[in-house]
């Protein structure tokens, strides 16, 4: 009897190992091993051209007298935090209104439902090159277009004070049809006898969003926040195609500045030093998210 | 028993497969004259210089059909980390164009080919191009580049702003007082709409752009050790503080909102918008044929940048360097001869590319063209006389985006003029400290 | 009543309608933009239509620069990434979700556990491997580290789970083997999973920036979206009309694909929740 169930789980694990293999290569390569390659090119000071220096943990200081002291570093994490905080109130607001909206049984939702979803499956590059034409402080047709209510219209991307606004708006724009799809799903996952048991009990559309919709929206709308949280403090390719970080420092953000930190200026080190910063910093959101879910979410009880 | 059989039968056929293989590689080789060879070539041209490079490529191709060139275009701002990464990864083009003030920086790292052995053993003409040029070509005594072309850096001007305005072209003698006068008549609005439509100039974006004004006031950008950076004398502060005035104080340069996505300077006088631009004569091949945008061409030619306590501009070159070790070196040393030879250097003048290195060519109608604007080529020439190469050394490529984004944040983000300069100082010192 | 919701209907319409509106001008500003002459663009006396249809600005911007290369290379890599993910993650998914053995927990935790990292951190000392290895510029750098996926696994494997076990058990009566049970029934079964998760692996490969952008110099060997970005920077903003209609033939290809295959796009979104 053992022999027989010792062969077995043997071969199973056999089995197992040999489906098993490929993806298991491929995530030490590719995932596991860099995380410690990360740590480990943190610790040197590196151009990619000369040998590596070791130089301890020199680049954290250096990041940590960034962040207390200088200046660059401060914006950078300003510039992201602002970015962050601008587009996620107003991306799940917008794309929860969306979502209600077409919650109901109108005609055509499908038709809207594709319009509202062509900005995400559309490369983000093209878009950010119809938005720095649309945004020219004098020839592009959003100042056009303001111009003919309001006396000055904004600089946008050339005016410090509103190049990250510019970006925002243009985020929220590529997002919000993404979102509002989860948000619909997430809506439709909810019973109809919620809605029917508030309504004998008298409620209004407003109380019915409050004391049905919205508790049980809550783990669609964690999932969200937390998504585009972690989203924003990644951004990069807008940035890149419509500022690159110029002409003031007010729309370098965190990634495009390790970007150029580690393939600009070849500072290999510093700028894994800077992800790694990063990576705990996701890290420390992901986990107060889990422990805000246990206590926020609303699962049908 | 069956088996060995079979093992025997099937190394008999590959023995067999291989044999005829070997023969038709053979009979193919032998009808082949000569095996293909693949050159990469990498540039930064824009769309007009490519297609002149390729016209150019083409006739190489003419005389040397077994050479295949693929042309490596990669935009101006990227183009030296690109190489970088490319050397480092050991899949760095054949045939590199690399401007002069780059060469050390590479040639330190050993990635370029030193190219006395070619010079001497296919007696290349060193002697015949102008003396100026030949320390910028080389890195610790050994030759590494050959030039495309040089420059020195001149006033373009658009003639028709200059006579509505009643100003008389730059001459010779040019003062930092007649450049203001005539740029504040020259920026105005023209289709009375209330917003300033046309400039007079454009403020610099780059060290190029920069080290010739600051020459002009007597300063330095370094030491002439270069261990440590003038950006912060006086002499430095009040040259960029001037260009900062043009901007801010009398309005003759255009603000980042009043020129954005239009192209900056070079765009800008190209599209007939700013009446004047300082820059190489690599602006002639884009400048040809400019139209403004009702559709007339744009009547411009070429004066002496203004001068203050002293007469000095900016002496450029553009170089083709080789990859070192690479595997194609003969060929690439035979094509970068070529392109930088006697017919390469005719077209580049004929196209107004480059100036062409050769003292001959350049007093030869190719370069001195009586037809194509500008009319007064020799103005190009009689700055040489006062032209000066930029202060270079193995980290001027590092200390250039340094440079480049405190000039930005001067010019788009009204930063001090002072404070920005005190601030990248000691940055640059540092580097020169450590490097050579 | 009837009323009152008459009028709720409408302005839900027209908030819909407005919102549609704003969505889809940036798509037509694009279209109007690449067919105008390139002088066109900043003059105030600009007219809300083109001059006339300048197509030329079309073939400008795909000989300009190499599009049609940017096309296959996006296209061959986009191909081998979802075709490595179903086939590695399913394989996975598989052998967490079905076999039993030592540690299977412990090593799924530390496949998941590889998710929360940022591909920010993972990305330089990728960068110094592809240099090593010599990889850069080729497609191998594209492709290769993209092959495994720990978030494929975790989505299939939901999947398989939900699978009845009966049809296996029968299987396993008869004498079929791991694989056989594997090929013969739990894929077939697992079509929208796969189909929904091929999508979302394709789309995240052919959007891919960041990564190309690293570990590609040589221009033949771009993939679109870096591709396109180098359109912009060898115009420099002295031809508009190009770089629009360089974006046009950019953006279209995904764009017909979705409407073709909505319905996988938005299965794919909605049950995995994640964009790329």
């Amino acid at each position: 009897m053992n022999t027989r169930k010792s062969l077995r789980t043997g071969r199973e694990a056999a089995a197992a190992a040999g489906f098993l293999a490929p993806s298991f290569i491929g995530l030490l390569v590719f995932a596991i091993v860099p995380i410690f390659g990360a740590l480990a090119v943190s610790l040197l000071d590196w151009d990619i051209l000369t040998p590596p220096k070791f130089v301890g943990l020199a680049n954290y200081v250096t990041i940590w007298e960034g962040l207390t002291k200088g200046d660059t570093l401060r914006q950078v994490l300003a510039n992201t935090v602002y970015f962050t905080a601008g587009t996620v109130p107003l991306a799940m607001a917008a794309s929860l209104a969306i979502a209600l909206l077409l919650n109901r049984k109108i005609w055509g939702v499908a038709a809207f439902r594709v319009i509202y979803f062509l900005p995400s499956v559309t490369s983000i590059v093209a878009l950010s090159i119809i938005w720095r034409l649309m945004y020219n402080p004098e020839y592009g047709i959003i100042n056009r277009v303001l111009g003919l209510v309001i006396a000055n219209p904004p600089g946008w991307l050339a005016d410090p004070n509103w190049s990250m606004p510019a970006i925002i708006i243009m985020s929220v724009w590529t997002g919000v049809g993404y979102n509002a799809i989860l948000y619909l799903a997430g809506l439709q996952g909810i019973g109809a006898s919620y809605y029917e048991a508030a309504r004998i009990d008298g409620a209004n559309a407003w109380q019915l969003f409050r004391h049905v919709t919205w508790p049980l929206l809550s783990p669609t709308t964690l999932f969200i926040f937390t998504m585009s949280v972690i989203g924003g403090f990644q951004v990069f390719t807008q940035i890149y195609m419509m500022t690159a970080g110029r002409p003031t420092p007010q729309t370098t953000v965190y990634v495009y500045h390790v970007y150029s930190q580690a393939f600009t200026s070849f500072k290999l080190g510093y700028a894994s030093a800077l992800a790694f910063v990063l990576f705990l910093t996701i890290l420390v959101v992901t986990l107060a998210q889990l422990s805000v879910t246990k206590r926020w979410t609303f699962y049908g009880n | 028993m069956n088996s060995r059989n079979n093992v025997g039968r099937i190394a008999g056929a590959v023995l067999a497969l291989v044999l005829v293989a070997c023969l038709m590689c053979g009979c193919a080789a032998r009808q082949k004259p000569k095996p293909q060879v693949m050159l990469t070539l990498a540039c930064w041209e824009g769309p007009e210089g490519l297609a002149s490079l390729k016209t150019l490529l083409d006739r190489y191709r003419q005389q040397h059909p077994n050479v295949n060139v693929e042309i490596q275009q990669v935009p101006g701002v990227q183009y030296y980390q690109r190489l970088k990464v490319q050397f480092a990864a050991g899949v760095a083009p054949d045939i590199m164009q690399l401007a002069y003030d780059q060469l050390p920086t590479f040639a330190e790292r050993n990635t370029l080919e030193p190219i006395d052995r070619f010079i001497k053993r296919d007696r290349f003409p060193v002697n015949k191009m102008f003396p100026e040029l030949l320390p910028a070509l080389r890195y610790e005594g050994s030759f590494y580049g050959l030039p495309r072309g040089w420059t020195t850096f001149v006033l373009y001007y658009n003639k028709d702003m200059f006579r509505k305005a009643g100003i008389p072209f730059p001459r010779a003698g040019w003062t930092w007082d007649d450049f203001l006068a005539a740029s504040r008549k020259l920026t105005k609005d023209t289709d009375g709409d209330g917003r300033i439509d046309q400039f007079a100039c454009d403020p610099p974006t780059q060290t190029d752009g920069l080290a010739g004004w600051i020459w002009q006031n007597g300063g330095r950008m370094y030491t002439p050790d270069m261990k440590h950076c003038l950006l912060d004398s006086p002499e430095a502060i009040e040259a960029i503080q001037f260009l900062a005035d043009c901007q801010y104080k009398y309005n003759v340069f255009p603000r980042p909102e009043q020129a954005q996505d239009l192209g900056g300077g070079g765009e800008m006088f190209r599209s007939g918008r700013q009446a004047m631009f300082i820059q190489g004569r690599w602006a002639c091949l884009t400048f040809r044929g400019a139209v403004y945008p009702d559709g007339r061409v744009i009547d411009w030619d070429v004066g002496p940048v203004p001068m203050n306590k002293q007469k000095a501009t900016v002496l450029f070159a553009n170089c083709y360097v080789l990859r070192k070790d690479g595997p194609n070196l003969e060929e690439a040393w035979k094509l970068m001869r070529w392109l930088t030879g006697i017919e390469g250097q005719r077209h580049q003048a004929r196209t107004g590319r480059d100036m062409p290195s050769f003292v001959e060519v350049a007093n030869s109608a190719d370069f001195l063209d009586p037809v194509n604007p500008p009319e007064h080529d020799r103005v190009f020439l009689d700055a040489a006389q006062y032209a000066r190469p930029l202060e270079v050394d193995a980290n001027t490529g590092a200390n250039a985006e340094i440079i480049a984004n405190e000039i930005a944040q001067i010019f788009t983000a009204r930063k001090d003029v002072r404070r920005a300069m005190r601030s990248i100082v000691p940055v640059i010192d540092k580097n020169q400290e450590g490097g050579k | 009543m009837k009323r009152r919701a008459l009028i709720i209907d409408i302005a839900v319409y027209l908030a819909l309608g407005a919102v549609g509106v704003s969505m889809l001008v940036p798509f037509g500003w694009m279209l109007i933009a690449s067919l105008r002459d390139k002088t066109e663009f900043f003059s105030q006396v600009g007219s809300l239509l083109p001059s006339g249809p300048h197509s030329d600005n079309y073939v400008q911007a795909w000989t300009s620069v190499p599009f049609a290369s940017f096309f296959a290379n996006s296209v061959l890599v986009a191909v081998c990434v979802t075709l490595g993910q179903l086939i590695t993650c399913s394989f996975s998914a598989y052998a967490f979700a079905r076999l039993r053995f030592k540690g299977r927990d412990a090593l799924f935790i530390a496949y998941l556990s590889t998710m929360m990292v940022p591909t920010q951190v993972t990305m330089i000392p990728l960068f110094v491997l592809m240099v090593k290895l010599r990889w850069i510029d080729s497609y191998l750098a594209l492709i290769v580290p993209f092959v495994a996926s720990a978030y494929g696994c975790f989505l299939l494997r939901q999947f398989f789970l939900t699978i009845p076990q009966e049809l296996e058990d029968a299987a396993t009566i008869d004498g079929c083997g791991h694989w056989s049970i594997f090929a013969r029934i739990i894929l077939p079964l697992s079509k929208p999973a796969l189909s929904a998760f091929g999508v979302i692996a394709f789309l995240g490969s052919w959007n891919s920036f960041i990564w190309p952008l690293i570990v590609i110099n040589r221009p033949s060997m771009k993939t679109l979206p870096i591709g396109l970005q180098s359109l912009q920077g060898y115009y420099g903003d002295g031809n508009w009309a190009v770089l629009m209609a360089g974006a046009v033939v950019a953006a279209l290809p995904m764009l017909i694909i979705f409407l073709i295959a909505q319905k996988q796009f938005i299965e794919g979104i909605t049950l995995t929740g994640l964009k790329e």
